[in-house]
């Protein structure tokens, strides 16, 4: 016995129903969902254009499991019974067969498609992923509905109910419903009762309700369009059978036509005979063909009927007698009767034999119709006849029309009696009449009835389809047609009878002339409802998904983000980000502590107000230079600088800035160390060097003075092996002392206490003099130092003592660590603005482990080789120091068993100095040239990029001694001055610069941060200073100072120079630099536009210019300004009227560039503007 | 000045130091020497031995070398006695303090005794040519 407390697993919801219970539910359901979905079904047949029972099923399925099948199997029979039953009521075995033959393929749809579902989707069904939806439109729908058309549509078949042709269009349009009530009806179920609840549910609104109003709404369209369809069948339907109505009359009456003929040839010949009459009707006979027959039949009295009989019988056929039919059957000869009206003649005669001698008058029905037609003298109709020639059971009519006597028809009735001689009769088959009416290209495929309205009662005539030919008795209509379909309906009179013909469309008609617009409306709207639901589904999903993901992503963050913040707070380096501007975005607690401030007072304001001034500026410009180039210099580099707390103490900090970068914008953290305790620990380091180093040179003295003293021979002679020890002591304590020499001296650099003298100056001089001084060491190595030809000739700012100590050192090393006989070869090069000086030897290179740490201190290449060498160890490192302190560096390359390269490179003097000069090719000349004395290269570059927008061309100075010797070589209109200079003091550089001549009257700006303490500390002396700017620096207040200093630009003399050959004019302008400001005009038009435009001092004026002669200038020039001097400049002599229309007159070639200053000058009335300038 | 230089007052409170400078100027240098072992006691010595130099160390306890230069210079006839100092602080800013007080030369520690003689009668030469 099955349990259902075995139920599997995931049968969750239907532990509280019995499993009955839900088969029975899932049944019900199935079939009132099936049955009402049969309500659109498309007559005649199954073609309904959605099966939402399909979508129960396979939900139903999904959700509570496969065990529920026998619910789908009793609904889709419950359905298919009840079809069956209502289109023949009595229960058939066969229609159980079918029913069952269905259910079990609904049955197994729905086990196979949840299969499939579970087999290849996610399960619990979610639906909310493009993949899934469309998994689920193609497994579900496609795939699994082929099983229930297929089975259904092949049920159907072999029980005959589909025709083979139609069974492909069936099994498609019933794969189509099944997919469509899938595709709809399983996700809105799913919406009710699907898992997880919090994704199907919250579809109710967004999927469920969408999807059902929009397939709902197809449904009034739906059932428009079937009106709308059936309308137009009914239409083309009534159109065909008015045409078949007329063909009917029109038929009828070409046959009474006919009868009429008889009657007008009968009238028309003098006696009637039988081979006239035969000739006749033949003819008739072969143009109508519905007409049977066509007989001529006298009037005979009682009296005649010997004779008549006995006429016939020679004209026509020997057993002629006048008959009637007897009740028992046959024809016997006829009762005497006062009258007859026998057929005596009739044609085709040999299929109506039979009817010859036949008194149409001993029958009533047809006595009626003859007794009418005589007294109306029209023709009339019998009523349903069985014909007495008829071997078939076809129902027949005969029209008769009378025959009179006289030459007019007769007009009263008694006339009419008395006049009669006899009828003209037709026989009319109505069969085959309804038959070739309805037989025609356009009129297969409806169904005729003909009836007689008899006034006792109607009778039905005759009846005819193309699939069923001609019927006598009447049949009803077939299944699912009737009058509510299309339906014609039309009475008429015919041979005095009133007669209905009725038509109906048969199925194959209506097959024939459907369209199936209604159904693809349905279908195709309900496959857009499907659509849309899978869209629906696909968003909802993802809005699910997403919604999910930021839940957990903001958990994530909120965890991650208080998680940071924490380790930020706590971090016990200070942490302070700012923006893009400088402005604090955030501190942590370190940092309040490291500057004293609270949060409120730092956050938001800008980060300088932690900077003492130096600091200040230079973080200015960087931000400045930030936000103009875009360039961090600072970033991922850690550099030592003050604090400013709040109360206005320095601390030394570490800092190390890092730049983020947000979406839509860049925040820099800065990472404080407190170099406070390692401040301190320096500086008690440092002074616990110094003294031990000199309380160790006091024994050492003596123990050296003594040694020196023995060997000297003082202490009188010494045994050989007595001297080789004193040797050895003495050589030691040599080196103790040397080796306190370098840690003193490694000391004061750190400390910054090695003060350096840097001048600028040749420096292969220097390279020469380091080898003479080296020689006799390298010598004792039995080495040889040798400097190679090709020494370039460049200066640099250094000290010429410490370059010395370094090359020294590097000379040393590579005499100790040459092959004895060896070579040490002393080069000096040029690469990209710096001078190297390289000292090769051929020793065994530097072991690889090693090469990194060369330049730490203590650090040889193995500590054995310290006795071998005598070093201290710390030789390198002391050079190396001293070269950055120089603005050099050292280096070095080895191969190991090679030899080694050791290297120093010093800044060229005068290589970068022109790098912030504007790119030349303007025509305007600068208006001169600034001399920056700036040790900050981002400052000084920064200075001369505000001056080279102001005009200027500038030279930069990193140190005092670069200054002067720019000083002494060129000239300028003014000089920048930072006071903090690395190897002067910047006042006692001016002073320097004011005792020298030539540097005298130079005006000076002095840019400090410290203006007003360097204000009072210059108090009193006599050294002019021309403007003092603090920093950071206003570019406009810079403008300012620079054009006061070089003599206000509006002061300077405007010299325009007419001149088609560029290059002198800028000769000429840089000549004239320190006199006036040059502009060029290269034509006479030109210069006329310049002229128009400005009042000058001075015209300088070429004479071959390309559009004409510049003497054509003079009387113009005279004109607009008789006082401006002008000087003809000319590759030639001018003629004398030229020359004396002028200030002078010079020729290119024979006037040196001295001879036109002065010119000029004298000319402007004026000395040198230093003169002018100086205080 | 054409004057050789025959008689240095040397303060040095080192004796071991004193013994090698006494050797190295006596008996290498051929030099008459008057030793004191403290400051006061070559100030206190200055005016009888009317040297021709002073030559002192700097750090000594009680008075240092130029306290004790300085105090000599304020003897009557003292105001412009060379001297030099001899001294294992040779840094640049001490060096030019010394130089600052009056002192010719520093010599710096440990010296050369074999050339200690020539290096002062050098400074002699030099400074007294000026």
């Amino acid at each position: 016995m099955v349990d259902s407390t075995h139920a599997s697993p995931d049968n969750r919801s239907s532990g509280s129903i019995p499993l009955w219970g839900a088969i029975v539910g899932l049944a019900l359901a199935y079939a009132l969902v099936g049955k009402a979905a049969l309500l659109l079904a498309i007559p005649p047949g199954y073609a309904t254009a959605i099966f939402p029972a399909s979508g129960v099923a396979l939900a139903a399925l999904l959700l509570w499991g496969a065990r529920l099948w026998p619910g789908v199997f009793l609904g889709s029979f419950m359905i298919n019974l009840w079809g069956s039953l209502a289109s023949s009521p009595e229960f058939t075995a066969n229609a159980f067969t079918v029913s069952s033959g269905i259910a079990t393929g609904a049955t197994l749809q729905a086990l196979f498609g949840t299969w499939l579902i579970r087999k290849y989707m996610e399960y619990p069904v979610t639906l909310a992923r493009e993949g899934e939806v469309a998994r689920f439109l193609f497994l579900g729908g496609a795939v699994s509905c082929l099983v229930s058309a297929s089975m259904g549509v092949a049920a159907l078949w072999l029980n005959g109910t589909i025709p083979g042709e139609n069974a492909l269009f069936s099994w498609w349009t019933w794969w189509v419903g099944d997919c469509l009530g899938i595709l709809i009806g399983t996700p809105i179920i799913l919406t009710f009762f699907g898992t997880p609840k919090q994704l199907w549910r919250g579809r109710l609104w967004s999927v469920a309700l969408p999807m059902g109003v929009t397939a709902l709404g197809i449904i009034p369209v739906f059932i428009a369009a079937s009106h709308w369809e059936s309308d137009r069948v009914a239409l083309e339907f009534r159109k065909q059978a008015a045409l078949l109505q007329q063909t009917l009359e029109s038929k009828l009456q070409l046959n009474l036509d006919a009868i009429h003929a008889l009657r007008d040839f009968s009238h028309g010949v003098e006696r009637m005979n039988f081979p006239g009459f035969s000739h006749f009707a033949k003819g008739m006979l072969s143009r109508h063909p519905s007409l049977h027959a066509l007989s001529y039949n006298p009037l005979i009295t009682d009296t005649e009927r010997a004779a008549f009989e006995a006429a016939i019988q020679r004209e026509v056929d020997p057993a002629f007698a006048i008959r009637e039919r007897r009740p028992q059957g046959g024809l016997m000869p006829a009762e005497k009767r006062p009258e007859y009206v026998a057929v005596a003649y009739i044609q085709p005669l040999t299929t109506n034999r039979g009817a010859l001698g036949f008194d149409v008058a001993s029958n009533p029905v047809r006595k009626a119709a003859l007794d009418q037609a005589r007294d109306m003298n029209m023709p009339v109709a019998t009523g349903r006849i069985t014909l007495v020639q008829e071997t078939r059971k076809q129902a027949g009519i005969l029209a008769f029309i009378p025959m009179y006597s006289g030459e007019s028809p007769p007009a009263s009735l008694e006339e009419r009696r008395a006049l009669l001689l006899g009828y003209a009769v037709g026989v009319f088959r109505l069969g085959d009449l309804l038959a070739s009416a309805l037989t025609g290209a356009d009129n297969n495929e409806i169904s005729a009835r003909l009836y007689d309205e008899a006034p006792k009662g109607e009778n039905f005539l005759t009846g005819y389809s193309d699939g069923e030919g001609i019927w006598e008795e009447e049949k009803p209509l077939a299944a699912g047609l009737g009058r509510t379909g299309p339906w014609w309906v039309k009475s008429f009179d015919f041979g005095g009878r009133q007669w209905r013909l009725e038509l109906s469309p048969t199925r194959t008609f209506l097959d024939a002339k459907r369209s199936w617009g209604a159904w693809f409306v349905l279908a195709g709207g309900l496959l857009f409802a499907s659509l849309l639901g899978a869209f629906l589904l696909i968003i909802t999903g993802r809005t699910s998904r997403i919604e999910e993901q930021v839940q957990q992503r903001t958990a994530q963050f909120r965890d991650s983000e208080s998680r940071m913040q924490a380790i930020v707070a706590t971090a016990v380096e200070a942490i302070i980000t700012i923006d893009e501007h400088g402005v604090m975005e955030s501190v942590n607690n370190a940092a309040l502590k490291l500057f004293g401030y609270s949060e409120g007072e730092m956050v938001g304001n800008d980060v300088s107000m932690l900077m003492p001034p130096p600091h200040r500026d230079s973080h200015n410009l960087y931000v400045e230079r930030f936000l103009t180039t875009g360039e961090a210099h600072i970033i991922g580099k850690s550099r030592e600088v003050e604090g400013l707390r709040k109360d206005g103490s320095l601390v030394p900090i570490e800092i190390s800035v890092s730049d983020v970068k947000l979406a839509d914008r860049r925040i820099f953290t800065g990472i404080l160390h407190d170099l406070t305790e390692r401040k301190k620990a320096d500086q008690l380091k440092n002074e616990f060097v110094s003294t031990v180093s000199h309380e160790l040179r006091t024994p050492l003295t003596s123990i050296q003075g003594s040694l020196g003293l023995i060997m000297g021979g003082v202490g009188g002679e010494l045994s050989a092996k007595a001297a080789s020890l004193i040797d050895m002591a003495h050589r030691n304590s040599d080196r103790l002392v040397r080796l306190i020499n370098d840690i003193l001296d490694l000391e004061k650099i750190e400390a910054g206490k090695m003060s350096f003298k840097l001048e600028v100056q040749e420096i292969s001089p220097l390279a020469r003099q380091a080898l003479e001084t080296n020689k006799a060491y390298a010598e004792k190595h039995d080495v040889t130092l040798v400097m190679t030809d090709d020494l370039v000739q460049g200066r640099a700012s250094v000290d010429g003592d410490r370059l010395a100590q370094v090359m020294a050192n590097l000379l040393s090393n590579a005499a100790k660590f040459s092959p004895k006989g060896g070579e040490v070869e002393i080069s000096l090069t040029r690469e990209n603005g710096w001078l190297r000086i390289a000292v090769r030897d051929r020793g065994q290179g530097i072991p690889e482990a090693f090469r990194a740490k060369l330049f730490q201190k203590f650090s040889q290449a193995d500590s054995g080789d310290t006795r071998q060498t005598g070093g201290t160890g710390l030789g390198l490192a002391i050079s190396k120091v001293i070269m950055e302190k120089m603005g050099g560096d050292i280096g070095f390359e080895t191969q190991t068993g090679v030899g080694s390269t050791f290297f120093i490179t010093l800044p060229e003097f005068g290589a970068a100095a022109d790098s912030a000069r504007p790119t030349p090719g303007k025509m305007e000349t600068s208006k001169g040239r600034i001399l920056i004395c700036e040790d900050e290269p981002d400052i000084a570059q920064m200075l001369g990029l505000m001056l080279a927008r102001e005009g200027y061309d500038s030279d930069i100075a990193r140190n005092a001694a670069e200054a002067k010797a720019l000083v002494a070589e060129r000239s300028y209109r003014a000089m920048t001055l930072d006071l903090m200079l690395p190897d002067q003091n910047g006042l006692s550089l001016l002073k320097e610069l004011r005792d020298d001549p030539d540097a005298r009257s130079l005006p000076v700006v002095v840019i400090s941060a410290w203006v007003d303490q360097a204000q009072d500390e210059i108090n009193g002396d006599a050294i002019h200073v021309t403007d003092w700017l603090s920093k950071p620096l206003d570019e406009e207040r810079l403008k300012q100072a620079i054009e006061n200093a070089c003599g206000k630009s509006a002061a300077l003399p405007r010299i325009l120079h007419i001149e088609d050959d560029r290059s002198l004019v800028e000769v000429v302008a840089a000549q004239l630099e320190r006199i006036g400001t040059v502009e060029g005009a290269c034509t006479l038009a030109e210069a006329r536009v310049r002229l128009a435009g400005g009042d000058y001092d001075l015209i300088l004026l070429d004479i071959n210019l390309p559009d004409g002669s510049g003497s054509d200038l003079l009387p113009e020039l005279r004109d607009r300004a008789p006082d401006i001097p002008v000087v003809i400049f000319s590759g030639d002599d001018v003629t004398a009227e030229t020359a004396q229309a002028v200030n002078a007159a010079l020729v290119k070639s024979r006037t040196s560039h001295g001879a036109l200053l002065e010119t000029i000058m004298k000319l402007m009335n004026q000395d040198q503007d230093k003169g002018e300038i100086a205080p | 000045m054409t004057k050789p230089l025959e008689k240095i007052l040397y303060a040095e409170d080192e004796p071991d130091i004193q013994e090698v400078a006494t050797l190295a100027l006596e008996t290498v240098g051929g030099l008459n020497l008057k030793v004191c072992g403290a400051g006061q006691e070559a100030v206190d010595a200055v005016a009888d031995y009317q040297p021709d130099l002073l030559l002192f160390d700097v750090m000594m306890p009680g008075m240092d070398g130029p306290t004790a230069l300085q105090e000599i210079r304020k003897l009557p006839g003292m105001e412009a006695i060379p001297a030099i100092f001899m001294t294992a602080k040779v840094q640049p800013a001490e060096v030019a303090h010394y130089k600052e007080l009056g002192a010719w030369d520093v010599i710096p520690k440990p010296f050369d005794p074999m050339t200690l003689a020539d290096q002062v009668r050098e400074i002699w030469s030099r400074q007294g040519q000026e």
